[in-house]
């Protein structure tokens, strides 16, 4: 009995020796970093751009073609869900896209509504959509065909510029990712996402780009906001509505001002800025605190506690001004921007709420100079 | 009984076979009682013989002056021979095993035999231990010799409560070995197991302690040991302290402790001549180097071969670019870097130490740049290999080595065949399998499951020695207090 | 085969929890938050408290029976041949529910980790494991469960911990209002799975002698708080939407944890790990299938029960096609098709128990 169950044994694990369906050796793939989704306008196709990494590009030891860090494959099909398959018309490995930096998507395909992509990324695990999302108003072919400097991987860069500027706004949490567009549809609060915006006449295809020493043209900036209502593309906002949409949010702790003070130029740095709602009938008071570091300082004026005061001053209404323009924006352009309609409070009514703010401030830092040289 | 005299060592020499090293002296007192001296010149102290017996037969045989009728020859050699232990013996067969254990045979007629044991002890001086090295701690090593073995646990342990319980195993080779333990502190319960798994072995010969573990350890088909294997008297007293029992084999320096559980795999008898905190840290650094000889070959197959979503970008871009010209697979490379490094191993282990070196020049060579430059292996495999091939070597017990190698070679294929997936169930294997064993009744898992929390102060951390008061409740010692 | 040692309180307390949380934390979330909402959490806490009601039944059931195993009961109860079909029937029981478990743990495996490896591949490969720890012994089951419990449970909320900076308080005030009635209609699988499949454990109560109650019920409510917990966790970082279209929220909250640049995608890694829980389940329920054989039929040697039971229930885990059937069935039927095991024999050996007691009580005052 023993013996024929060693047997039965035997041949089960011979059986295991079959194996190795999911096996895909690390030198069949196709790495893929950023991806862009496009949509022709006249066919109505979609269509896909993958970026996939040159592996020999990032070695130490280096063979083969080392200098072009990227390739770029475009596969167009009807519908998302043949996508990968399609692929193997252009590809010799196999798409592997769990490394995706970044999605970037184009004004026209994000006007139409990114809901497809979205439950074709979310079907399967390989698929993510916890990676960063970028729309773009340049033409793709511009964006998808240009190395970078500094950061030899597109996406790596776009990421890590993205990365960058939430720390700066110190944010807790990644600035936009894909999945927030996902989280966002069933609320009344947009989604923003930045703006990819493309400098210079040509693109940089070439690797001989990234010897040349400017950095700037032909290249990308990461400016402004893409507005999302129920994935849907809705309008743009410029860079400091964006800003003062996390600030107001709670999301970010820091922005940025420009002040007149005394007739001079103040640019001052608003940290650790604290958000707080208070609830009445029809009514929101947001007050709003927030420690001041002086970065530039144009007064001829020897500074003092009154001058710091002013500064202050200075900075609450600027903020005040600022903050209800934004809420005038949000009317005017029916976005409930700071998302009164997902609270209980206002739900389906946010446009009667009367938003206040109460702007506090404190200026803690002035760096090293007392008094500027006259 | 009534032994003709001639006859009687005619036949303990018959029995004994014709070998060049059978001495028989025959010697007539003055009386004309003809005495037989025999003996093994291989084993016996020839100068002793002499001295001690020959010696004063003949000086005595000159001087006495009895009546012969009175005489009593046993009483007369009782008083003339100068030696520590005259036993008598009786039959053929007692006086074929003295001669054979190295005694000196004196034939009386018409009475019995006397034996005097006068074995010399040819041995190796004490020595540090070769594969047990240690930097702070005593040098001394068991020798070969099963008597200057028990000297060197009791110059340790000055305790009446040690005991050497004697037994003689092995049909042929009629090997002398040592149950030792403390009485009053190891359980009685533990001591009868290891009397009466002993005392069951039925085997030809034991030539070495090896034989004995694998009729008295628990299970045979597991890699790993269930007994604790080791040149030290040190460690062996200290095991004896805590209530274990040893077993000490005549022929060899490896002495066998038991029961042994998994977590002492981590200790070395130096962890208590350290500090505490180092012991300690010491300790965590060999459970580690376990977890990587067994999971980092595997983890890199499945990583590299299924899981490449693990890796961070750029080490998944530097690792692809390696990989860019490797012919083979990930589980081949693996496997053929470590059949590699198992030969290169095997090979070294019995070089003669000059031709080591050059042993190690191609190894380092064939295993190193050359395999990675000719674009067979990538660089990445052999640093796997290596810290996998150091890890393995970090464990204080050499047959847990090899134990740890076993499992990594089947994880490796249980990685090739289904990723991680394979893995864990490799893992959950070995877990139940470790689970299972017992060493002597003691769960292999044991402090941990199950829990003996206060043993753990001496398992998974050294406590300061004043702190380990009691001994450790693992071996269900009689004593508690130290 | 050695007979399996008595069991302590802490073993059965291991694993009582391992089995609780089995496959439950992969697959409930889902359902519980499509149905319930935000309030998921609540439904899985009204659960644990069922879960703890049905544990004490049984207890008390078992204790009218000393030293009998299921099977044993059963017979004991309800005589030979009545008594033998029931047995049966907590042997198909048993079977079943080790299919149900070796499916879902491949149907996750191949959804999210392996998806060319067949099905089969994962049920046959987890069934040979745990056939080994069968015949082993439940004994060193509960060792090993007590040993990867605290590491599991470490290893299963750490990715929570790193995700709370996603958490959002607006996911709890999604529109909607709450009724207990439908909602518990609705949600009254997750009574069945996993707390009334604890019947199972009415094979390992006569081996237990010490702290047996508390260590039963100290498992499910360990365990299931700590479902409960996760339930929420899912709902603050998730969120109620995205939580209710997936299939394995759980999941999602791995695979999008990042520890920092560097290692960014533990997901395979975590999800692996957590499969040693559902390794444990599948050998508790695979053991009291084969133990309950050999007690009807009196066989001395697992093994022989063991290595073909692995080739039935994996062939039975391939029964639904897909997970949808499985999750559709589940959410309709499992409830009603559990009751009978849960309480309906259970109340049989108790009534049988206290008739007895009262004829020998009325025998004793004849005599």
């Amino acid at each position: 009995m023993m013996r024929l169950l060693m047997r039965m044994l035997i041949i089960m694990l011979l059986f295991l020796c079959t194996g190795c369906w999911d096996m895909r050796e690390i030198n069949y793939l196709a790495i893929v970093n950023m991806t862009a989704a496009d949509i022709d306008p006249k066919t109505g196709k979609f269509i896909a751009y993958y970026q996939v990494i040159n592996p020999t590009s990032m070695s130490a030891k280096q063979s083969g073609p080392t200098k072009a860090s990227v390739y770029t494959y475009t596969v167009t099909e009807e519908s998302p869900g043949l996508l990968t398959e399609k692929t193997n018309t252009v590809m010799s490995r196999m798409l592997f896209t769990p490394h995706l930096q970044c999605y970037v998507f184009t004004e026209r395909y994000a006007n139409q509504g990114l809901r497809d992509l979205i439950n074709y990324l979310e079907q399967f695990t390989d698929r993510r959509t916890n990676v960063y999302a970028v729309v773009t108003d340049a033409p793709l072919q511009k964006v998808m065909y240009s190395f970078t400097p500094l950061d030899r991987i597109p996406g790596r860069n776009i990421r890590m510029m993205m990365d960058w500027q939430a720390r700066s706004l110190g944010m807790s949490r990644r600035m936009t990712q894909l999945k927030d567009i996902v989280e966002g549809i069933p609320l009344s609060r947009p989604t923003i996402v930045p703006m990819l915006h493309f400098h210079g006449d040509g693109q940089a295809s070439q690797s001989d780009r990234v010897e040349s020493i400017d950095a700037i043209e032909p290249g990308f900036e990461l400016a402004d906001g893409a507005v999302f209502l129920q994935a849907k593309m809705a309008g743009k906002v410029d860079r400091d509505t964006m800003t003062l949409f996390f600030v107001l949010n709670g999301e970010a702790s820091k922005s940025f001002d420009n002040l007149k003070v005394n007739g001079a130029h103040v640019d001052v740095e608003a940290n650790h800025i604290k958000v707080k709602r208070y609830w009445g009938k029809s009514r929101l008071r947001i007050t709003i605190h927030s420690n001041l570091k002086v970065l530039y300082n144009g007064q001829k004026s020897p500074l003092t506690a009154r001058n710091a005061h002013q500064i202050e001053m200075a900075f609450n209404k600027s903020f005040q001004k600022q903050a209800d323009q934004f809420v005038q924006l949000a009317k005017q352009k029916h976005w409930d921007l700071l998302g009164i309609g997902d609270t209980k409070q206002g739900r389906g009514r946010w446009r009667d709420f009367d938003v206040t703010f109460d702007v506090s401030s404190k200026a803690t830092v002035f760096g090293n100079t007392r008094t500027p040289y006259q | 009984m009534n032994m003709q005299n001639p006859d009687f060592a005619d036949e303990v020499t018959q029995r004994l076979g014709v070998s060049p090293d059978v001495v028989c002296r025959h010697l007539r007192t003055r009386e004309g009682l003809a005495l037989s001296c025999l003996y093994l010149t291989s084993l016996v102290d020839q100068r002793l013989v002499d001295e001690v017996v020959i010696r004063p037969i003949l000086l005595a045989s000159q001087q006495t002056e009895t009546k012969s009728n009175e005489f009593d020859s046993f009483s007369w050699l009782q008083a003339n021979i100068f030696h520590g232990q005259v036993k008598e013996k009786t039959g053929v067969d007692d006086c074929v095993d003295a001669v054979l254990n190295g005694h000196c045979l004196i034939i009386i007629p018409e009475r019995n035999a006397l034996a005097m044991d006068m074995c010399k002890r040819e041995q190796r001086s004490v020595e540090e231990p070769s594969t047990e090295a240690t930097i702070r701690g005593p040098r001394e090593g068991f020798v070969e010799d099963l008597i200057r073995n028990l000297s060197l646990i009791r110059k340790r342990v000055k305790s009446n409560k040690l005991v050497f319980e004697p037994m003689v195993i092995g049909s042929e080779t009629k090997t002398m070995v040592c149950l030792a333990y403390m009485r009053g502190i190891a359980s009685d319960h533990l001591v009868d197991e290891f009397r009466k798994r002993l005392h069951a072995i039925q085997t030809d010969s034991i030539l070495e302690s090896a034989y004995i573990e694998e009729w008295i350890q628990d299970k045979t088909i597991t890699p790993f040991p269930q007994l604790l294997t080791t040149e030290r008297p040190d460690a062996i007293a200290a095991k004896l302290l805590e209530g274990q029992a040893a077993v000490l084999t005549d022929g060899t320096p490896i002495a066998l402790a038991g029961p042994l559980t998994f977590f002492q795999l981590f200790t070395a008898p130096e962890d208590y001549y350290q500090r505490a905190d180092i012991a300690t840290l010491l300790r965590w650094l060999r459970m580690a180097a376990f977890l990587l000889a067994i999971f980092v070959p595997a983890l890199y197959i499945s990583v590299i071969s299924y899981h490449q979503e693990l890796l961070p970008t750029p080490l998944l871009a530097s690792l692809a670019a390696q990989r860019e010209g490797v012919p083979f697979p990930a589980f081949i490379e693996a496997t053929l870097m470590m059949a590699t490094f198992e030969l290169l191993r095997e090979a070294g282990l019995r070089m003669p130490r000059i031709a080591g070196q050059a042993i190690s020049i191609v190894g380092a060579l064939v295993l190193g740049q050359a395999a990675v430059e000719a674009g067979i292996v990538s660089a990445a495999m052999v640093i796997v290999v290596s810290i996998t091939a150091i890890a393995n070597f970090v464990s204080p017990m050499y047959s847990f080595g090899i134990a740890q190698r076993i499992v990594q070679f089947t994880f490796m294929m249980l990685a090739g065949v289904l990723g991680l997936f394979g893995l864990m169930c490799g893992v959950f294997f070995l877990l139940i399998h470790l689970a299972s064993l017992r060493s002597f009744g003691v769960r292999y898992f044991a402090p941990l499951a199950p829990l003996y929390l206060p043993d753990w102060k001496d398992t998974f951390v050294r406590a300061p020695r004043p702190r380990l008061k009691r001994r450790p409740e693992l071996f269900k010692a009689v004593k508690v207090k130290r | 085969m050695e007979k399996p040692e008595q069991l302590g309180g802490w073993p059965l307390f291991a694993m009582t929890s391992a089995f609780v949380a089995g496959t439950t934390f992969i697959l409930l979330p889902a359902g519980l938050i499509s149905a319930a909402r935000q309030y998921g959490w609540l439904v899985q806490l009204w659960s644990v408290l069922f879960g703890v009601v049905a544990g004490a039944f049984w207890l008390y059931v078992a204790s009218r029976y000393p030293g009998m195993s299921l099977v044993e009961i059963a017979q004991q109860a309800l005589g030979k041949h009545v008594g033998g079909f029931v047995a049966l029937c907590y042997i198909l029981f048993f079977v079943q529910l080790a299919a149900w478990v070796t499916r879902n743990m491949s149907d996750y495996m191949q959804i999210n980790l392996m998806p060319r490896t067949p099905i089969g591949v994962f049920n046959i490969a987890a069934l040979l494991v745990c056939a080994y720890a069968v015949i082993k012994g439940i004994d060193t089951i509960a060792l090993v469960s007590v040993l990867i419990l605290p590491i599991l449970t470490l290893a299963y909320w750490t990715p929570f911990t790193v995700m709370l900076r996603e958490w959002d308080w607006r996911n709890f005030s999604y529109p909607g209002t709450f009724e207990w009635g439908p909602t518990i209609a609705k949600t009254k699988y997750a009574l069945g799975f996993p707390f009334m499949e604890t019947v199972a454990f009415m094979m390992a109560f006569p081996l237990v002698q010490r702290r047996r109650g508390s260590a039963f019920l100290g498992g499910i409510v360990f365990m299931g708080v700590q479902l409960a917990l996760s339930v929420f966790f899912t709902i603050g970082i998730l969120g109620v939407y995205r939580g209710s279209h997936l299939t394995y929220p759980i999941y999602i909250i791995f695979r999008e944890m990042q520890f920092s640049n560097l290692i960014e995608h533990l997901e395979s890694l975590l999800s692996v790990t957590a499969l040693l829980l559902v390794f444990v389940k599948l050998s508790v329920l695979f053991f009291f299938a084969v133990q309950a054989i050999c007690q009807l039929f009196a066989v001395e040697n697992r093994a022989v029960v063991a290595y073909p039971l692995v080739w039935v229930i994996s062939a039975y885990a391939l029964f639904f096609a897909n997970i949808v059937e499985n999750t559709e069935w589940v959410e309709r039927y499992l409830f009603y098709y559990y009751i009978p095991f849960a309480f309906g024999f259970p109340l049989l050996f108790l009534i049988s128990a206290w008739l007895r007691k009262n004829k020998r009580r009325s025998k004793e005052a004849a005599a």
